[in-house]
């Protein structure tokens, strides 16, 4: 649902860059050149970000309109 | 037994270890990976969480965020004093108290506040979770050294691997000095040598022994061996520790453990 936070396969922390790699794809770069350039080299790391799909947006979308989960105040 | 830094940084480090046995490379190598202890969140006390990401998903995620660690302040909380309960010597406690007030929030590691000032996130940008206006989170999280073994959150490599040395050998008699091999090898790790023109390993961190280029090599004047007493290590941090530190401390330990071998034959043989 969110980006994890490392590689499934090595272990690398990855999450931390995330959201560089999703702003500069978006604005039009390589998404290969954005990787090598934020140092992901293995391709066990470099799927986990091609292949992310992140769905918590949708999910926020749903939490606002149901007024989220009902946990007591505390 | 010698050592020899390829090359170094924080987060990683490449270096050659020659004139010792596979299985010593391979002790270090299991060392490093399953018995060097680092920081990580081991025990989250949920108060309250209205946001989408459930509790257990939440505290794996925590778990997950490497910590920097400093290995001279703080105990294994089963060697501590406290005898494991929890006290500042084997114990950070991290609080994170976010709320979005009217719009979607990003919660980050950097939403963390530690009781030590030095036991902080690697880095500020871990999105731990999103929040809708309105939700809020309210949690304790107490992070401890732990070894690689008990789980991958302890663990304080990422990549962490030994390739044996390779060694080009070329007969300057039959070669031509074509390049053949030069074009043959996938990783660019062989070149023409500017006075001889003989080929030689120009790179034996690319090296990775596939023998192309003695394949490639129709007058057979070209020969590729692994030096079987000769490694590279390349050992990636996850940035809880230094690289060199990681390393260090796996030779500190393996040291340990023979001194305990060692004490132990003394009371048997006596």
């Amino acid at each position: 649902m969110m980006v994890p936070i490392r590689c499934f396969t090595c272990g690398a922390p990855i999450g931390d860059k995330y959201e560089e790699f999703l702003k500069r794809v978006r604005k039009g770069e390589d998404p290969g050149k954005v990787l090598d350039d934020l140092g992901i080299k293995r391709y066990c790391c470099r799927r986990m970000f091609l292949s992310h799909v992140e769905l918590i947006d949708d999910v926020i979308k749903l939490s606002e309109l149901y007024g989220g989960r009902k946990v007591k105040e505390g | 037994m010698e050592v020899e830094i390829v090359e170094s940084s924080d987060i990683s480090v490449r270096f050659m270890l020659r004139d010792v046995d596979v299985a010593f490379a391979n002790a270090l190598r299991r060392i490093m990976i399953s018995e060097v202890p680092i920081m990580a969140i081991n025990e989250v006390v949920i108060l309250n969480n209205t946001s989408p990401i459930y509790d257990e998903v939440l505290a794996h995620r925590l778990s997950l965020i490497p910590l920097k660690t400093d290995l001279d302040r703080f105990n294994l909380p089963e060697k501590c004093s406290c005898g494991g309960v929890g006290c500042p010597k084997c114990q950070v406690t991290f609080v994170l108290d976010v709320k979005a007030e009217n719009t979607s929030k990003t919660v980050y590691s950097g939403d963390l506040s530690s009781s030590d000032p030095y036991v902080t996130p690697i880095s500020d940008r871990f999105p731990i979770a999103k929040l809708a206006s309105g939700q809020a989170i309210l949690l304790e999280a107490y992070a401890r050294l732990g070894r690689g073994r008990d789980g991958a959150k302890w663990q304080p490599v990422s990549a962490c691997a030994y390739k044996y040395l390779p060694v080009l050998t070329v007969n300057s008699e039959a070669c031509a000095h074509c390049g053949e091999c030069v074009e043959a090898c996938p990783r660019g790790a062989i070149a023409l040598d500017d006075d001889s023109s003989l080929p030689y390993l120009k790179d034996i961190v690319k090296c990775n022994l596939c023998k192309a280029c003695v394949e490639a090599c129709e007058l057979g004047a070209l020969g590729l061996q692994a030096d079987e007493r000769s490694f590279i290590f390349y050992v990636e941090s996850t940035g809880s520790l230094p690289a060199y530190r990681i390393v260090e401390k796996a030779a500190e330990i393996l040291a340990e453990k023979c001194d305990g071998l060692i004490e132990e034959l003394r009371g048997v043989l006596k």
